[in-house]
């Protein structure tokens, strides 16, 4: 329970904060609105993963955390023209390394879950002593 | 051909040692052939080796000769060779050491007939003639200490070979103990030697550090000389460390002949005698080796005139011999104290042997109070232990009046008149005890019990034969090596050339002026002192415990023992309880260090191991209370880095804000 509450409120922090920044800087075409859309979706990606239960929505929570991530990368590299094809090569990787990272974390939930029958984290507690 | 007739001395014995340590179990009754044959080749052997370096054949002339086998510790600049070294000193050892030995090995074929570790006898003794000679054969300080060891491990084989019986075990053990104190001593003289010389040879190291061009030693050469002085005190069993010598007697008796009064117990004297020119730069310590060593002398005398036992009165007499012939080297008359090395190892040996053949014919009793008047019944034995008597006596001409009589006048005549009154003192107890014994055990009526009195016998010829061979330099060897004049100062004796080269450099240092003999004169003076004393001690012995002077009638007078000894009750009591140093050492060690030692364990249980618990504790009880951390759900750990993420997002943004 205590997770869900923190987990809200940190979210709740994260998108209250990033919105009035994104607010304060205004404009449609400036870095701090995609920054701030970055920052959203990042914060929406930490609420999933520390409130679900289900490890496949955990999966899909961290997705979003990546996607944002990248969203952010991209921003920076077509804003400032110093970083020039850096940040599309970076942001490539970054896909990459969610797709593979996707393929493992699923196969290691489907091999847990024909084990213990059941998609809930809480009840994977074999690591506890 | 020395380079293999040497070391085949030490070799031969090695290898009866180990045959008879591997297949002795098998060989039953026959397991003394190859013992006894090994000692018997090496006696032929070194008789030939000493002959040579006696007469200074080539290759050993005037210095002596080495020979190096191999590089034992080659480290960098630190090398020790393994090595024999062979000069007039050695030579006289290797006849003591190796006649003696082959002996004792012949006459334990004989005593130790119905033992069940016939076999395992036969291998310690080898072994104890391999160590022997290593240490008189060695040519450095460390392979000295080697053998050093060996003979103190193969002289605790042989004290507890009885091991069933706990008094020898008990014996065993105390004179392991008390030999390591002595030990420790000789082992820290070594690295001093080293400390200052950068060598471990003998005469290498002696030489440098006599040398007088060399600066300043690192350690001054007196507190050398005393630490080598404290390995001798435990080897030759000098006071204090004299306790475990009679102890020592719970041995076979063959053991106590060979290794505790003719072999092991001189190798103190002859560490001296080796490093002598060490000693003759640090006058201070040689009045410490006089001192201690008469004092040792007139103690076990004092001792030896009550004692009970017949082999501890023999144990007493040679520490007071073994006194003798420290306070012999430490007035600085090197070749007297080997000369009474040699006279006193055959005639101790002998009586050893003998008080081994009397124990034998009365079925293994030593109290002197259970025998008498055995003179008859073995005749063998008591005319050889008489000649042996006569000669510790101090009776001319029999070789123990030369050699004690060369101590005492030397003594006066180097000024140290202080030696000689004690040591004079001194001749007249041993004359007086050793006729004791004689009186107790081979005179007057029997006091043997009943049940033993018929099956007394002489011991076979196996025995006796060893006795008599012993007998003859117990009566000739100090005139022999008297041979062409008094041996000493004058440097025309037999023996005072054999042993001219070894001691000339610490004579030099000590200044001494060859000397004249003076019938007519001083050493006449001293000479019918000597005698006087030795033959007032005789009578004595005889009037108490032997013929009566007067009738000149067999027969003693205990009446008179008892009222001479109630005249003096605390000097009898002081003496029947050797001086209570027994007593003193458990009261030091026993009583004072044991509640030492348990205040030690409780500060050891209390203290330092209940720190360390403790902080064992406080990281046990830690660690319980921390692992609730680890709760084993991923979402807790993924709260944990989301709540760092927020922290370092949010220091950042703190920081950079500034």
């Amino acid at each position: 329970m205590i997770r869900v509450i923190l987990g809200t409120a940190l979210a709740s922090v994260f998108i209250i904060g990033l919105g009035l920044i994104g607010l304060a800087a205004g404009g449609s075409r400036s870095l701090t609105a995609y920054l701030t859309l970055s920052g959203l979706l990042f914060a929406i990606g930490m609420f999933g993963f520390l409130a679900r239960r289900n490890a496949i929505s955990m999966v899909m929570a961290i997705e979003l955390m990546l996607n944002a991530v990248n969203l952010a990368i991209i921003a920076f590299a077509s804003f400032n023209p110093r970083l020039g094809s850096a940040g599309s090569v970076i942001a490539l990787l970054v896909m990459a390394v969610a797709a593979a990272e996707a393929t493992v974390g699923l196969s290691i939930i489907l091999a847990i879950f024909r084990n213990k029958k059941t998609p809930l984290v809480d009840e994977y507690d074999a690591m506890r002593q | 051909m020395f380079e293999l007739l040497v070391p085949a001395i030490i070799a031969l014995p090695l290898a009866g040692f180990l045959f008879t340590a591997i297949a002795g179990r098998r060989l039953g009754k026959r397991a003394h052939l190859v013992p006894v044959w090994a000692v018997g080749l090496a006696w032929a052997i070194g008789m030939w080796v000493a002959f040579n370096a006696l007469t200074r054949a080539e290759p050993f002339g005037d210095t002596g000769f080495a020979s190096t086998i191999y590089t034992w510790i080659p480290a960098g600049s630190f090398q020790v060779t393994a090595g024999v070294f062979v000069d007039g000193l050695t030579a006289c050892l290797l006849i003591v050491v190796l006649t003696i030995g082959l002996l004792v090995h012949v006459y334990s074929i004989g005593y130790m007939s119905h033992d069940p570790g016939y076999w395992r006898f036969f291998a310690y003794l080898n072994l104890f003639m391999v160590s022997m000679l290593l240490l008189i054969l060695g040519d450095s300080f460390l392979t000295v200490f080697v053998a050093w060891e060996l003979v103190g491990l193969s002289s605790y084989l042989l004290i507890g070979f009885w091991k069933h019986k706990r008094s020898a075990a008990l014996a065993a053990k105390k004179a392991f103990i008390v030999n390591r104190v002595g030990d420790v001593g000789f082992a820290l003289g070594i690295m001093a030697v080293f400390v200052n010389t950068g060598t471990l040879n003998i005469r290498d190291s002696i030489h440098v550090l006599t040398s007088a061009t060399l600066a300043p030693l690192p350690i001054p050469i007196w507190v050398v000389a005393l630490l080598i002085f404290a390995g001798a005190m435990g080897k030759s069993a000098q006071f204090p460390l004299h306790v475990w010598l009679p102890d020592a007697m719970e041995g076979p008796t063959p053991v106590s002949a060979l290794i505790h009064a003719a072999t092991m117990v001189n190798a103190g004297v002859y560490l001296i005698a080796r490093t002598n020119p060490i000693f003759a730069s640090a006058p201070d310590a040689m009045v410490v080796v006089a001192a201690i060593g008469i004092f040792t002398a007139i103690l076990a005398a004092s001792i030896a005139m009550t004692q009970t036992d017949i082999k501890r009165v023999l144990a007493y007499s040679t520490l007071s011999q073994l006194g003798y012939m420290f306070a012999s080297l430490g007035v600085g008359a090197f070749t007297a104290a080997i000369f009474h090395l040699m006279t006193h190892g055959f005639f101790k040996g002998l009586l050893f042997l003998g008080s081994g053949s009397v124990i034998h014919a009365v079925h293994e009793e030593q109290d002197m109070r259970k025998m008498g008047g055995l003179a008859k019944k073995i005749p063998h034995t008591y005319r050889t232990m008489l000649i042996g008597s006569i000669a510790i006596a101090g009776i001319p001409p029999l070789a123990g009046f030369f050699s004690k009589d060369e101590i005492l006048g030397e003594a006066f005549k180097l000024g140290f008149q202080w030696v000689w009154a004690v040591g004079i003192v001194v001749a007249l107890m041993t004359a007086f005890y050793m006729f004791r014994l004689i009186g107790l055990t081979f005179w007057g009526e029997s006091r043997v019990d009943p049940a033993v009195e018929p099956h007394i016998h002489e011991s076979p010829p196996v025995m006796t034969t060893p006795l008599w061979l012993l007998a003859i330099p117990s009566i000739l060897l100090g005139l022999v090596l008297t041979i062409g004049g008094p041996p000493l100062f004058s440097g025309t004796g037999l023996l005072a050339g054999w042993l001219e080269p070894v001691f000339a450099q610490g004579e030099e240092l000590l200044h001494r002026e060859p000397e004249a003999f003076q019938l007519f004169g001083i050493d006449g003076g001293l000479l019918l002192a000597s005698v006087a004393v030795a033959v007032i001690g005789v009578l004595a012995a005889w009037r108490l415990f032997g013929v009566n002077l007067w009738t000149f009638r067999r027969r003693p007078d205990p009446e008179r023992v008892r009222t001479l000894t109630a005249r003096v009750p605390f000097l009898y009591r002081a003496s029947l309880n050797k001086w209570w140093f027994d007593d003193l050492n458990h009261l030091l060690f026993m009583v004072i260090g044991g509640r030492v030692a348990a205040f030690l364990w409780w500060f050891d249980r209390r203290v330092v191991d209940d720190t360390v618990n403790d902080v064992a504790k406080t990281t046990v009880g830690a660690g319980a209370e921390l692992r609730r951390v680890q709760t084993g759900r991923v979402q807790n750990y993924a709260l944990g880095i989301a709540l760092g993420l927020i922290v370092m997002a949010g220091s950042f943004l703190v920081l950079a804000a500034r």
